[in-house]
Protein backbone atom coordinates (compact mmCIF):
# COMPACT_ATOMS: atom_id res chain seq x y z
CA UNK A 1 0.00 0.00 0.00
CA UNK A 2 1.41 3.31 -1.03
CA UNK A 3 2.15 6.22 1.26
CA UNK A 4 0.67 9.32 -0.32
CA UNK A 5 2.67 12.55 -0.04
CA UNK A 6 1.65 15.96 -1.29
CA UNK A 7 4.38 18.49 -2.12
CA UNK A 8 3.02 21.97 -1.56
CA UNK A 9 4.15 25.50 -0.78
CA UNK A 10 1.47 28.14 -1.28
CA UNK A 11 3.78 30.42 -3.19
CA UNK A 12 4.75 29.62 -6.75
CA UNK A 13 8.27 29.16 -8.02
CA UNK A 14 9.84 27.84 -4.85
CA UNK A 15 10.63 24.43 -6.33
CA UNK A 16 7.64 22.17 -5.70
CA UNK A 17 7.85 20.53 -9.10
CA UNK A 18 11.63 20.15 -9.04
CA UNK A 19 11.39 18.67 -5.57
CA UNK A 20 8.64 16.27 -6.62
CA UNK A 21 10.70 15.12 -9.61
CA UNK A 22 13.86 14.61 -7.60
CA UNK A 23 12.24 12.90 -4.65
CA UNK A 24 10.28 10.64 -6.99
CA UNK A 25 13.35 9.70 -9.00
CA UNK A 26 15.38 9.25 -5.82
CA UNK A 27 12.82 6.95 -4.22
CA UNK A 28 12.51 4.97 -7.47
CA UNK A 29 16.30 4.52 -7.68
CA UNK A 30 16.16 2.98 -4.22
CA UNK A 31 13.89 0.29 -5.64
CA UNK A 32 10.52 1.68 -4.59
CA UNK A 33 7.59 1.76 -6.96
CA UNK A 34 6.78 5.44 -7.28
CA UNK A 35 3.94 7.33 -8.95
CA UNK A 36 4.10 11.09 -9.48
CA UNK A 37 0.80 12.89 -10.02
CA UNK A 38 0.71 16.41 -11.39
CA UNK A 39 -2.39 18.25 -10.17
CA UNK A 40 -1.45 21.59 -11.70
CA UNK A 41 -4.17 21.35 -14.33
CA UNK A 42 -3.80 24.03 -16.97
CA UNK A 43 -0.22 24.86 -16.01
CA UNK A 44 1.40 21.46 -15.99
CA UNK A 45 5.17 21.34 -15.62
CA UNK A 46 6.15 18.11 -13.94
CA UNK A 47 6.18 16.25 -17.25
CA UNK A 48 8.62 18.81 -18.64
CA UNK A 49 10.93 18.78 -15.63
CA UNK A 50 11.08 14.99 -15.68
CA UNK A 51 11.45 14.86 -19.47
CA UNK A 52 8.32 12.90 -20.35
CA UNK A 53 6.31 15.61 -22.06
CA UNK A 54 6.53 14.02 -25.52
CA UNK A 55 4.97 10.78 -24.31
CA UNK A 56 1.71 12.10 -22.90
CA UNK A 57 -1.40 10.58 -24.48
CA UNK A 58 -4.00 10.67 -21.72
CA UNK A 59 -3.98 12.75 -18.57
CA UNK A 60 -5.47 13.10 -15.09
CA UNK A 61 -8.75 14.63 -16.27
CA UNK A 62 -9.18 11.91 -18.91
CA UNK A 63 -8.83 9.27 -16.21
CA UNK A 64 -11.25 11.00 -13.86
CA UNK A 65 -13.80 11.58 -16.57
CA UNK A 66 -13.50 7.97 -17.70
CA UNK A 67 -12.14 8.49 -21.19
CA UNK A 68 -9.37 5.98 -20.57
CA UNK A 69 -8.28 3.33 -18.12
CA UNK A 70 -5.87 4.41 -15.40
CA UNK A 71 -3.08 2.23 -16.79
CA UNK A 72 -3.32 3.93 -20.18
CA UNK A 73 -2.54 7.33 -18.68
CA UNK A 74 0.48 6.27 -16.62
CA UNK A 75 3.81 7.03 -18.28
CA UNK A 76 6.74 4.85 -17.32
CA UNK A 77 10.13 6.54 -17.14
CA UNK A 78 12.53 4.59 -19.35
CA UNK A 79 15.55 5.60 -17.30
CA UNK A 80 14.08 4.03 -14.18
CA UNK A 81 11.31 1.51 -14.65
CA UNK A 82 10.02 1.99 -11.09
CA UNK A 83 8.96 5.56 -11.79
CA UNK A 84 5.57 6.47 -13.27
CA UNK A 85 3.96 9.79 -14.04
CA UNK A 86 0.29 10.71 -14.22
CA UNK A 87 0.36 14.07 -16.02
CA UNK A 88 -2.13 16.92 -15.58
CA UNK A 89 -4.33 18.14 -18.41
CA UNK A 90 -3.11 21.29 -20.08
CA UNK A 91 -6.30 22.45 -21.79
CA UNK A 92 -8.63 22.12 -18.82
CA UNK A 93 -8.67 23.86 -15.48
CA UNK A 94 -8.54 23.04 -11.81
CA UNK A 95 -12.29 23.27 -11.25
CA UNK A 96 -12.88 20.34 -13.62
CA UNK A 97 -12.09 17.86 -10.88
CA UNK A 98 -12.79 17.72 -7.15
CA UNK A 99 -11.34 16.26 -4.01
CA UNK A 100 -13.64 13.24 -3.86
CA UNK A 101 -12.66 12.20 -7.38
CA UNK A 102 -8.99 12.47 -6.38
CA UNK A 103 -9.65 10.29 -3.35
CA UNK A 104 -11.32 7.61 -5.46
CA UNK A 105 -8.49 7.72 -7.99
CA UNK A 106 -5.77 7.42 -5.38
CA UNK A 107 -7.55 4.60 -3.57
CA UNK A 108 -7.57 2.72 -6.88
CA UNK A 109 -3.82 3.34 -7.38
CA UNK A 110 -2.64 2.82 -3.83
CA UNK A 111 -2.14 -0.94 -4.00
CA UNK A 112 0.18 -0.78 -7.02
CA UNK A 113 2.83 1.54 -5.59
CA UNK A 114 5.07 2.14 -2.59
CA UNK A 115 4.99 5.93 -2.83
CA UNK A 116 2.59 8.31 -4.51
CA UNK A 117 3.80 11.90 -4.67
CA UNK A 118 1.33 14.60 -5.63
CA UNK A 119 2.69 17.83 -7.08
CA UNK A 120 0.41 20.60 -5.80
CA UNK A 121 -0.21 23.82 -7.74
CA UNK A 122 0.54 27.21 -6.21
CA UNK A 123 -2.29 28.92 -4.39
CA UNK A 124 -4.90 27.76 -1.90
CA UNK A 125 -7.90 27.37 -4.19
CA UNK A 126 -9.46 24.33 -5.84
CA UNK A 127 -6.13 23.00 -7.17
CA UNK A 128 -4.73 22.93 -3.66
CA UNK A 129 -7.87 21.27 -2.33
CA UNK A 130 -7.67 18.58 -5.04
CA UNK A 131 -4.03 17.93 -4.30
CA UNK A 132 -4.36 17.50 -0.54
CA UNK A 133 -7.69 15.64 -0.57
CA UNK A 134 -6.14 12.19 -0.69
CA UNK A 135 -2.75 12.85 0.89
CA UNK A 136 -1.58 11.07 4.04
CA UNK A 137 1.40 13.32 4.60
CA UNK A 138 2.58 16.67 3.36
CA UNK A 139 5.96 18.09 2.41
CA UNK A 140 6.03 21.87 2.54
CA UNK A 141 8.65 23.52 0.34
CA UNK A 142 9.80 27.04 1.06
CA UNK A 143 12.68 29.29 0.12
CA UNK A 144 14.42 31.56 2.61
CA UNK A 145 12.33 34.54 1.52
CA UNK A 146 9.78 36.29 3.69
CA UNK A 147 7.03 35.90 1.11
CA UNK A 148 7.62 32.17 0.72
CA UNK A 149 7.82 31.57 4.48
CA UNK A 150 4.65 33.55 5.05
CA UNK A 151 2.81 31.44 2.48
CA UNK A 152 4.27 28.22 3.86
CA UNK A 153 2.95 29.24 7.28
CA UNK A 154 -0.52 29.76 5.83
CA UNK A 155 -0.34 26.40 4.05
CA UNK A 156 0.68 24.60 7.24
CA UNK A 157 -2.35 26.12 8.95
CA UNK A 158 -4.61 24.91 6.13
CA UNK A 159 -3.06 21.43 6.14
CA UNK A 160 -3.64 21.14 9.87
CA UNK A 161 -7.22 22.32 9.41
CA UNK A 162 -7.62 19.53 6.83
CA UNK A 163 -6.38 16.87 9.22
CA UNK A 164 -3.01 16.40 7.59
CA UNK A 165 -0.96 16.35 10.76
CA UNK A 166 2.70 17.24 11.14
CA UNK A 167 3.80 18.30 7.67
CA UNK A 168 7.55 18.20 7.00
CA UNK A 169 9.62 21.09 5.73
CA UNK A 170 12.12 21.39 2.89
CA UNK A 171 14.02 24.65 2.67
CA UNK A 172 15.04 25.16 -0.94
CA UNK A 173 17.59 27.42 -2.64
CA UNK A 174 19.39 28.57 0.47
CA UNK A 175 22.56 30.63 0.02
CA UNK A 176 24.73 30.15 3.06
CA UNK A 177 26.99 33.13 2.38
CA UNK A 178 23.93 35.42 2.24
CA UNK A 179 22.61 33.94 5.46
CA UNK A 180 25.94 34.60 7.13
CA UNK A 181 25.93 38.19 5.95
CA UNK A 182 22.48 38.59 7.50
CA UNK A 183 20.78 39.22 4.16
CA UNK A 184 18.74 36.04 4.06
CA UNK A 185 16.68 34.12 6.59
CA UNK A 186 18.60 31.22 8.09
CA UNK A 187 17.35 27.70 8.68
CA UNK A 188 16.88 28.50 12.36
CA UNK A 189 14.84 31.62 11.64
CA UNK A 190 12.48 29.70 9.38
CA UNK A 191 12.11 26.85 11.86
CA UNK A 192 11.34 29.31 14.66
CA UNK A 193 8.35 30.60 12.75
CA UNK A 194 7.07 27.48 11.03
CA UNK A 195 7.80 25.12 13.93
CA UNK A 196 7.52 21.87 11.93
CA UNK A 197 10.12 19.09 11.51
CA UNK A 198 12.83 19.72 8.93
CA UNK A 199 13.15 17.15 6.16
CA UNK A 200 15.98 18.78 4.25
CA UNK A 201 17.85 21.89 3.20
CA UNK A 202 18.67 22.22 -0.51
CA UNK A 203 21.38 24.72 -1.47
CA UNK A 204 20.94 27.08 -4.39
CA UNK A 205 22.60 25.34 -7.32
CA UNK A 206 22.95 26.16 -11.01
CA UNK A 207 22.94 22.46 -11.79
CA UNK A 208 19.24 22.37 -10.89
CA UNK A 209 18.45 24.79 -13.71
CA UNK A 210 20.53 22.74 -16.13
CA UNK A 211 18.91 19.46 -15.12
CA UNK A 212 15.42 20.98 -15.28
CA UNK A 213 16.09 22.25 -18.78
CA UNK A 214 17.37 18.84 -19.81
CA UNK A 215 14.37 17.11 -18.32
CA UNK A 216 16.55 14.90 -16.19
CA UNK A 217 16.20 14.99 -12.39
CA UNK A 218 19.48 15.82 -10.70
CA UNK A 219 19.46 12.74 -8.49
CA UNK A 220 19.93 10.49 -11.53
CA UNK A 221 23.54 11.42 -12.01
CA UNK A 222 24.33 14.74 -10.42
CA UNK A 223 27.39 14.99 -8.20
CA UNK A 224 26.47 18.42 -6.91
CA UNK A 225 25.62 19.42 -3.37
CA UNK A 226 21.93 19.88 -4.31
CA UNK A 227 21.77 16.31 -5.67
CA UNK A 228 23.36 15.08 -2.47
CA UNK A 229 20.85 17.05 -0.41
CA UNK A 230 17.92 15.55 -2.35
CA UNK A 231 19.31 12.04 -1.88
CA UNK A 232 19.46 12.68 1.85
CA UNK A 233 15.83 13.82 1.84
CA UNK A 234 14.93 10.57 0.09
CA UNK A 235 16.72 8.59 2.80
CA UNK A 236 14.90 10.52 5.50
CA UNK A 237 11.57 9.82 3.77
CA UNK A 238 12.32 6.11 3.97
CA UNK A 239 12.84 6.47 7.69
CA UNK A 240 16.63 6.70 7.87
CA UNK A 241 18.30 9.18 10.16
CA UNK A 242 20.79 11.12 8.03
CA UNK A 243 22.72 14.12 9.36
CA UNK A 244 22.20 17.43 7.57
CA UNK A 245 24.83 18.44 5.01
CA UNK A 246 27.26 21.16 5.83
CA UNK A 247 26.35 23.69 3.17
CA UNK A 248 29.02 26.25 4.01
CA UNK A 249 30.68 27.43 0.84
CA UNK A 250 34.32 26.59 0.65
CA UNK A 251 36.38 29.49 -0.52
CA UNK A 252 39.43 28.87 -2.66
CA UNK A 253 42.81 30.47 -2.05
CA UNK A 254 42.19 33.33 -4.49
CA UNK A 255 38.77 34.07 -3.06
CA UNK A 256 40.35 34.44 0.35
CA UNK A 257 43.04 36.73 -1.07
CA UNK A 258 40.31 38.86 -2.65
CA UNK A 259 38.55 39.06 0.69
CA UNK A 260 41.70 40.12 2.46
CA UNK A 261 42.54 42.83 -0.04
CA UNK A 262 39.04 44.21 -0.12
CA UNK A 263 36.50 44.29 -2.87
CA UNK B 1 -21.77 32.82 67.68
CA UNK B 2 -18.73 35.05 67.60
CA UNK B 3 -18.31 38.43 66.04
CA UNK B 4 -14.60 38.41 65.44
CA UNK B 5 -15.20 37.99 61.76
CA UNK B 6 -17.91 39.68 59.71
CA UNK B 7 -18.53 38.88 56.04
CA UNK B 8 -19.91 41.68 53.88
CA UNK B 9 -20.65 41.72 50.18
CA UNK B 10 -19.50 44.77 48.26
CA UNK B 11 -20.17 45.35 44.60
CA UNK B 12 -17.11 43.57 43.26
CA UNK B 13 -15.76 41.68 46.24
CA UNK B 14 -16.37 39.93 49.51
CA UNK B 15 -15.10 42.03 52.40
CA UNK B 16 -13.95 40.09 55.42
CA UNK B 17 -13.95 42.37 58.40
CA UNK B 18 -11.49 41.07 61.00
CA UNK B 19 -11.37 41.88 64.67
CA UNK B 20 -8.11 43.68 65.26
CA UNK B 21 -7.60 42.65 68.87
CA UNK B 22 -8.12 38.92 69.39
CA UNK B 23 -5.22 36.53 68.86
CA UNK B 24 -4.79 34.96 65.48
CA UNK B 25 -5.90 31.46 66.47
CA UNK B 26 -9.25 32.69 67.77
CA UNK B 27 -9.64 34.80 64.66
CA UNK B 28 -8.86 31.77 62.51
CA UNK B 29 -11.53 29.64 64.19
CA UNK B 30 -13.99 32.51 63.89
CA UNK B 31 -13.35 32.76 60.16
CA UNK B 32 -13.82 29.03 59.61
CA UNK B 33 -17.13 29.14 61.45
CA UNK B 34 -18.41 32.10 59.45
CA UNK B 35 -17.34 30.75 56.13
CA UNK B 36 -18.99 27.40 56.81
CA UNK B 37 -22.21 29.12 57.80
CA UNK B 38 -22.22 31.08 54.59
CA UNK B 39 -21.15 28.20 52.38
CA UNK B 40 -24.58 27.49 50.96
CA UNK B 41 -25.49 31.14 50.80
CA UNK B 42 -22.46 32.17 48.77
CA UNK B 43 -22.26 29.01 46.70
CA UNK B 44 -19.81 28.29 43.92
CA UNK B 45 -18.77 31.71 42.59
CA UNK B 46 -15.74 33.57 41.41
CA UNK B 47 -15.01 36.26 43.90
CA UNK B 48 -12.36 38.74 44.86
CA UNK B 49 -11.94 39.00 48.61
CA UNK B 50 -10.68 41.75 50.86
CA UNK B 51 -9.40 41.50 54.41
CA UNK B 52 -10.14 44.68 56.31
CA UNK B 53 -9.58 46.21 59.72
CA UNK B 54 -6.46 44.20 60.51
CA UNK B 55 -2.95 44.17 59.12
CA UNK B 56 -2.05 40.58 58.25
CA UNK B 57 1.38 39.17 57.64
CA UNK B 58 1.81 37.25 54.42
CA UNK B 59 1.81 33.96 56.33
CA UNK B 60 -1.38 34.81 58.19
CA UNK B 61 -3.07 35.90 55.00
CA UNK B 62 -2.16 32.63 53.30
CA UNK B 63 -3.49 30.61 56.23
CA UNK B 64 -6.81 32.45 56.05
CA UNK B 65 -7.04 32.06 52.28
CA UNK B 66 -6.38 28.33 52.53
CA UNK B 67 -9.08 28.02 55.17
CA UNK B 68 -11.58 29.85 52.98
CA UNK B 69 -10.77 27.58 50.04
CA UNK B 70 -11.11 24.53 52.24
CA UNK B 71 -14.40 25.48 53.85
CA UNK B 72 -16.26 27.07 50.95
CA UNK B 73 -16.79 26.74 47.22
CA UNK B 74 -15.53 30.24 46.52
CA UNK B 75 -13.08 30.53 43.66
CA UNK B 76 -10.86 33.39 44.80
CA UNK B 77 -9.83 35.57 41.88
CA UNK B 78 -7.91 38.18 43.80
CA UNK B 79 -7.10 39.16 47.33
CA UNK B 80 -7.16 42.79 48.37
CA UNK B 81 -5.30 43.33 51.57
CA UNK B 82 -4.97 46.29 53.85
CA UNK B 83 -1.39 47.36 54.16
CA UNK B 84 0.96 50.17 53.22
CA UNK B 85 0.38 52.59 50.35
CA UNK B 86 2.91 50.72 48.21
CA UNK B 87 0.31 48.14 47.35
CA UNK B 88 -2.44 50.58 46.51
CA UNK B 89 -1.44 51.00 42.86
CA UNK B 90 -1.04 47.31 42.41
CA UNK B 91 -4.62 46.96 43.52
CA UNK B 92 -5.67 49.39 40.85
CA UNK B 93 -3.92 47.34 38.20
CA UNK B 94 -5.43 44.03 39.22
CA UNK B 95 -8.82 45.54 39.77
CA UNK B 96 -8.77 46.47 36.12
CA UNK B 97 -8.15 42.84 35.26
CA UNK B 98 -11.03 41.50 37.32
CA UNK B 99 -13.42 44.06 35.92
CA UNK B 100 -12.51 43.65 32.28
CA UNK B 101 -14.73 40.69 31.76
CA UNK B 102 -14.26 37.27 30.26
CA UNK B 103 -11.03 35.82 28.95
CA UNK B 104 -10.50 33.54 25.99
CA UNK B 105 -7.74 30.96 26.27
CA UNK B 106 -6.41 29.80 22.91
CA UNK B 107 -4.17 26.77 22.75
CA UNK B 108 -2.00 26.39 19.66
CA UNK B 109 -0.20 28.47 17.09
CA UNK B 110 -1.93 31.18 15.10
CA UNK B 111 -0.42 30.89 11.64
CA UNK B 112 -0.47 33.38 8.80
CA UNK B 113 -4.00 34.04 7.61
CA UNK B 114 -5.72 33.03 10.82
CA UNK B 115 -7.61 35.44 13.00
CA UNK B 116 -8.57 35.38 16.67
CA UNK B 117 -11.10 37.93 17.88
CA UNK B 118 -12.74 38.06 21.27
CA UNK B 119 -15.00 40.37 23.16
CA UNK B 120 -12.82 40.31 26.24
CA UNK B 121 -9.24 39.36 27.05
CA UNK B 122 -7.19 36.87 25.08
CA UNK B 123 -4.49 34.56 26.37
CA UNK B 124 -2.63 32.58 23.70
CA UNK B 125 -0.78 29.47 24.79
CA UNK B 126 1.32 29.29 21.66
CA UNK B 127 2.80 31.53 18.97
CA UNK B 128 1.32 34.31 16.88
CA UNK B 129 3.09 34.13 13.53
CA UNK B 130 3.55 36.97 11.05
CA UNK B 131 0.37 37.40 9.02
CA UNK B 132 -1.92 36.32 11.87
CA UNK B 133 -4.31 38.77 13.53
CA UNK B 134 -5.34 39.00 17.18
CA UNK B 135 -8.03 41.44 18.23
CA UNK B 136 -9.28 41.74 21.81
CA UNK B 137 -11.61 44.12 23.53
CA UNK B 138 -9.42 43.87 26.59
CA UNK B 139 -5.85 42.72 27.14
CA UNK B 140 -3.75 40.27 25.16
CA UNK B 141 -1.15 37.92 26.58
CA UNK B 142 0.93 35.64 24.38
CA UNK B 143 2.88 32.87 26.08
CA UNK B 144 5.08 32.33 23.05
CA UNK B 145 6.39 34.28 20.08
CA UNK B 146 4.37 37.34 19.16
CA UNK B 147 5.24 38.16 15.53
CA UNK B 148 1.82 38.93 14.08
CA UNK B 149 -0.53 41.89 14.23
CA UNK B 150 -2.22 42.58 17.53
CA UNK B 151 -4.98 44.93 18.64
CA UNK B 152 -5.85 45.36 22.31
CA UNK B 153 -8.35 47.65 23.97
CA UNK B 154 -10.92 48.23 21.26
CA UNK B 155 -13.42 50.87 22.34
CA UNK B 156 -10.47 53.22 22.72
CA UNK B 157 -9.61 51.61 26.02
CA UNK B 158 -6.20 52.99 26.82
CA UNK B 159 -5.76 50.94 30.00
CA UNK B 160 -5.35 47.74 28.03
CA UNK B 161 -1.99 46.06 27.78
CA UNK B 162 -0.25 43.49 25.61
CA UNK B 163 2.20 41.01 27.08
CA UNK B 164 4.36 38.45 25.29
CA UNK B 165 7.24 36.15 26.03
CA UNK B 166 8.94 37.05 22.75
CA UNK B 167 7.70 40.44 21.65
CA UNK B 168 8.28 41.31 17.99
CA UNK B 169 4.90 42.17 16.43
CA UNK B 170 4.55 43.51 12.93
CA UNK B 171 1.91 45.94 14.10
CA UNK B 172 0.59 46.70 17.54
CA UNK B 173 -2.36 48.91 18.47
CA UNK B 174 -3.64 49.65 21.97
CA UNK B 175 -6.82 51.69 22.09
CA UNK B 176 -6.26 54.20 19.32
CA UNK B 177 -2.49 54.36 19.63
CA UNK B 178 -0.32 52.51 17.13
CA UNK B 179 3.14 51.49 18.25
CA UNK B 180 6.16 52.64 16.33
CA UNK B 181 7.44 49.89 14.04
CA UNK B 182 9.62 47.54 16.02
CA UNK B 183 11.52 46.07 13.12
CA UNK B 184 13.98 48.08 11.13
CA UNK B 185 14.00 45.73 8.16
CA UNK B 186 11.43 43.42 6.64
CA UNK B 187 13.77 40.50 7.21
CA UNK B 188 13.38 41.10 10.94
CA UNK B 189 9.62 40.53 10.87
CA UNK B 190 10.19 36.82 10.43
CA UNK B 191 12.83 36.60 13.09
CA UNK B 192 11.93 36.07 16.68
CA UNK B 193 13.16 38.20 19.49
CA UNK B 194 15.79 35.76 20.72
CA UNK B 195 16.55 37.56 23.93
CA UNK B 196 13.02 36.82 25.04
CA UNK B 197 11.83 37.53 28.53
CA UNK B 198 8.26 38.55 29.20
CA UNK B 199 7.67 42.06 27.88
CA UNK B 200 4.65 44.21 28.37
CA UNK B 201 3.30 47.05 26.24
CA UNK B 202 1.03 49.76 27.62
CA UNK B 203 0.10 53.35 27.01
CA UNK B 204 1.81 56.16 28.85
CA UNK B 205 1.52 59.79 27.74
CA UNK B 206 -0.35 58.73 24.62
CA UNK B 207 2.50 56.55 23.46
CA UNK B 208 3.06 52.84 23.61
CA UNK B 209 5.82 51.79 25.95
CA UNK B 210 7.31 48.33 25.75
CA UNK B 211 9.42 47.15 28.61
CA UNK B 212 10.56 44.09 30.47
CA UNK B 213 7.82 43.04 32.79
CA UNK B 214 8.45 43.42 36.45
CA UNK B 215 5.88 43.86 39.17
CA UNK B 216 7.45 47.17 40.00
CA UNK B 217 6.66 48.69 36.65
CA UNK B 218 2.98 48.29 37.39
CA UNK B 219 3.13 49.44 40.98
CA UNK B 220 4.73 52.77 40.32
Amino acid sequence: MAKVFVVTSGKGGVGKTTTTANLGAGLALKGNKVLLIDTDIGLRNLDVVIGLENRIVYDLVDVIEGRCRIAQALIKDKRCSNLCLLPAAQIRDKNDINGDQMKTLIEALRKDFDYIIIDCPAGIEQGFKNAIAAADEAIVVTTPEISATRDADRIIGLLEANEIRSPKLIINRIKMDMVKAGNMLGVEDILDILAIPLLGVIPDDENIVISTNKGEPLVYKGESLAAEAYRNVVLRMTGKDVPFLNLDVKHGFFDKLKMVFGK
Amino acid sequence: MNNYVILKGKKDRLVIHLNSEVDFLTLRDGLVEKVREARNFIGNVQLAIEFSNRILSELEENVLIDLIKLNSDINITYVFSESGSEKKDKIKFFKAVTEEGPTKFFRGTLRSGSKLEYDGNIVILGDVNPGALVRARGNVIVLGYLNGTVYAGLDEDSDAFIGANFMNPIQMVIGVVTAKPMQKEILDTNKIDRKGGFKIAYIKNNEIFIEDFSTRSFCE
